[in-house]
């Protein structure tokens, strides 16, 4: 039985997507925000190389693709932690409540 | 080949998506950090079956290596675990009916999308049609020349600068951001 398809590499990226999904709207603790950013990036990205092996083949172009998203990816960690040092310093823990009170008092 | 190549693509998005719930539903932060780091050797697998080694290499390197332990040492210089009281920390938590409704967007979404895929190719089951490519593809030889060979002519090469600028951009707000007030001499 083939299972090696271009359709069953996008269902598992599309999976990690979801599951991604599911822990950014759940979790409460920014940090674990951050990772589950980062679980949905990790899908998209497979989905790319599975495109360049299965669709535009010959060409490298959705494996330049990954190395631009990797570098979105790290900009993005280096900025959003800086950030939440920032809101760790100020209030002293870091929840999504922190952050959506916008510096007013309960 | 076939049925190798078959057997090892079950088995690492297995893993792969194994890992990913387990990292989602850890309550320590420092165990789902260190789980992600492991979720990117499957990933990695992936991406050398997909015959695209250097990707593969750069996973780890790149994104475990340097980004993922970037969270880690983040995650070990604040640990607010202490100053949550018992009290505060379960008014914070997510409740089962909150979760369930989350679960159910989460899963209408993922849904949603592969019907999408699943109109657009389901039913040709495609299995790289065109030849296989040649020995180099996807190695450090081959994108390199895809990119820095003709630079005047390659959309490459000019999207690679610009993501440079973007880095040095994220290191100049990051240190701003984290260097706190200033102090005049």
């Amino acid at each position: 039985m083939i299972t090696f398809t271009l359709t069953n590499t996008l269902y598992v990226s599309l999976i990690l997507v979801g599951i991604g999904l599911y822990g950014l709207l759940t979790r409460r603790n920014l940090m674990m925000v951050m990772l589950c950013v980062e679980i949905m990036l990790n899908g998209i990205n497979v989905s790319l190389v599975a495109f360049n092996y299965f669709v535009w083949n010959g060409t490298e172009a959705g494996q330049f693709l990954y190395m631009l998203s990797i570098g979105v990816a790290a900009v993005e960690a280096a900025v959003g932690l800086s950030l939440l040092i920032l809101i760790f310093k100020n209030y002293g823990k870091i929840t999504t409540q922190e952050i959506a009170r916008l510096g007013e008092k309960r | 080949m076939g049925g190798l190549t078959d057997g090892l693509f079950v088995i690492l998005s297995g893993t792969l998506i194994f890992l990913s719930v387990s990292v989602v539903l850890m309550r320590n932060p420092v165990r789902a950090t260190f789980l992600l780091i492991f979720s990117f050797i499957p990933t990695s697998g992936l991406y050398i079956l997909l015959q695209a080694p250097f990707i593969g290499v750069l996973q780890i390197l790149v994104y475990s290596g340097a980004i993922l332990v970037l969270f880690t040492f983040v995650v070990m210089m604040i640990n607010p675990a202490p100053f949550i009281s018992e009290e505060e920390a379960k008014r914070e938590k997510a409740t089962g009916a909150q979760k369930a409704i989350v679960a159910l967007i989460a899963v209408a979404v993922t849904a949603l999308l592969i019907s999408f895929v699943h109109r657009a190719i389901g039913d040709e089951t495609v299995t790289q049609l065109a030849p296989a490519p040649a020995a180099p593809f996807g190695s450090i030889e081959s994108i390199g020349r895809m990119i820095f060979a003709d630079p005047l002519n390659s959309p490459y090469f000019l999207s690679f600068q610009l993501m440079a600028f973007l880095i040095l951009a994220g290191i100049v707000a990051a240190i701003n951001l984290a260097r706190g007030p200033r102090i005049d001499r």
